[in-house]
């Protein structure tokens, strides 16, 4: 994806040395986390980010050209209970839920935001993985698109599609309720009451 | 959790303060230019070490502050054993003459017209957030001499930047000020030799969260 910045995020990335964060935004069903990697809180966009401590960090951003998913993995832990309890409850609340990533640079002698937070990652959050022996939890993360290439279901010619090319022919009036609408076969007794 | 003091008679032998930082370093190995990336602020280190052959009633303190701290469950409030009041000559009731938002490396400091004249010298500690359950406190270390104006007001540039805003009024400390540390080992252990006990030591690294 293509990273929009500004003035001051350019600032601080030109100079010698700067200070650099990340902001983790999770939208579980049942309310927002918002956590930094910062090791304090963090005012930012107006709201507070809370520090996720020196255990948790944000994984490694892949990119990819050919259209499969990008994944990304948040290592939690040494965080509040609150968001173990969600991360460990019920799939539902985070499964296919909204997740971003924003990366934030910090002027080195104040170690305060330079310019505005620039938008690295947005997705949905996929499985939740413990490891018990290193005490962490792992939200595997994943972009919502998919590949067209893998899934020929977007590439199906559409009634739509075929109008543009030949107004008033029929052929494919039915194709899409074909895939998606669930057909009911009447019954035995209906055939035979109708015969 | 909860935050001990470090007691004023235990029998230390050295402190070894130090300050940890958290940086990365991009270096062009060709040309040698290079970019640092800092991934959180510095921190304060610190290693007690007791006196050697401590008589036996002596040495229970330090036992017992081994079992308060519980490992690296509780946090104890370092200051500097060698330097615990300024070397300049301050005292009284400071207090913040502005306030100073986080990121700040001057503070503006109200002493009091009585102490016009009266100096804090290069390399002094104060401290912010200084309540005994405040965990926001911070150890500022004075970078230059300075002296406190007719008005009773000094500005002094310190060596960290703000880690959290202070509010106009806010008390400064200028005894023993602290910081916050926790254990960085998992052991703690001592020797017992002929009458006395030696070998307490404690491996310590500023820790607010």
């Amino acid at each position: 994806m293509s990273i929009e910045t500004n003035a001051g995020f350019d600032q601080a990335a030109s100079a010698p040395s700067y200070g650099a964060l990340m902001l983790v935004e999770m939208q579980f069903r049942s309310g927002t986390a918002r956590l930094t990697t910062w090791p304090s809180n963090v005012a930012a966009m107006g709201h507070t980010w809370t520090a996720m401590g020196t255990m948790g960090r944000v994984g490694e951003l892949h990119e990819s050209e050919d259209g499969a998913e990008e994944k990304l993995d948040l290592v939690l832990s040494g965080v509040d209970e609150g968001l173990h309890a969600a991360v460990l409850g019920n799939p539902s609340d985070y499964q296919e839920q909204a997740v971003s990533v924003w990366l934030a640079l910090l002027d080195a002698h104040t170690l305060q935001l330079s310019g505005a937070p620039a938008l690295r990652f947005t997705g949905v959050m996929d499985q939740a993985a413990i490891s018990a022996d290193k005490a962490e939890v792992t939200m595997h993360c994943r972009t919502a698109t998919y590949d067209v290439r893998s899934n020929p279901a977007a590439l199906r010619y559409s009634h739509a599609q075929h109008q543009a090319e030949r107004p008033g022919e029929m052929l494919f009036q039915y194709s899409e309720s074909l895939v998606t609408d669930t057909t009911v076969w009447v019954s035995a007794a209906f055939q035979r009451a109708r015969a | 959790m909860s935050i001990i003091d470090w007691p004023l008679d235990l029998p230390v032998r050295s402190q070894d303060f130090g300050v940890d930082h958290f940086d990365l370093d991009f270096t062009n190995n060709d040309t040698g230019s290079g970019q640092v990336a800092i991934l959180g602020p510095r921190r304060m280190t610190c290693a007690m070490t007791s006196e050697d052959a401590v008589p036996l009633e002596r040495a229970a303190r330090w036992r017992a502050l081994i079992f308060a701290l519980g490992g690296r469950v509780n946090q104890v409030a370092i200051w500097d054993v060698l330097h615990p009041v300024p070397r300049g000559t301050v005292r009284g009731v400071l207090t913040a003459a502005q306030p100073a938002s986080a990121g700040s490396t001057t503070l503006y400091i109200h002493a009091g017209q009585a102490q016009a004249g009266k100096t804090l010298l290069q390399g002094d500690w104060i401290g912010v957030h200084q309540a005994s359950n405040d965990v926001s406190r911070q150890l500022l270390h004075v970078q230059a001499s300075t002296v406190v104006d007719s008005q009773g007001l000094v500005t002094v540039q310190i060596g960290v930047p703000l880690r959290v805003a202070l509010p106009a009024s806010s008390p400064i400390a200028w005894e023993r000020p602290t910081c916050l540390m926790r254990q960085t080992t998992t052991n703690n252990k001592w020797t017992s030799q002929r009458a006395g006990q030696s070998g307490f030591s404690m491996d310590l690294r500023e820790r607010w969260e």
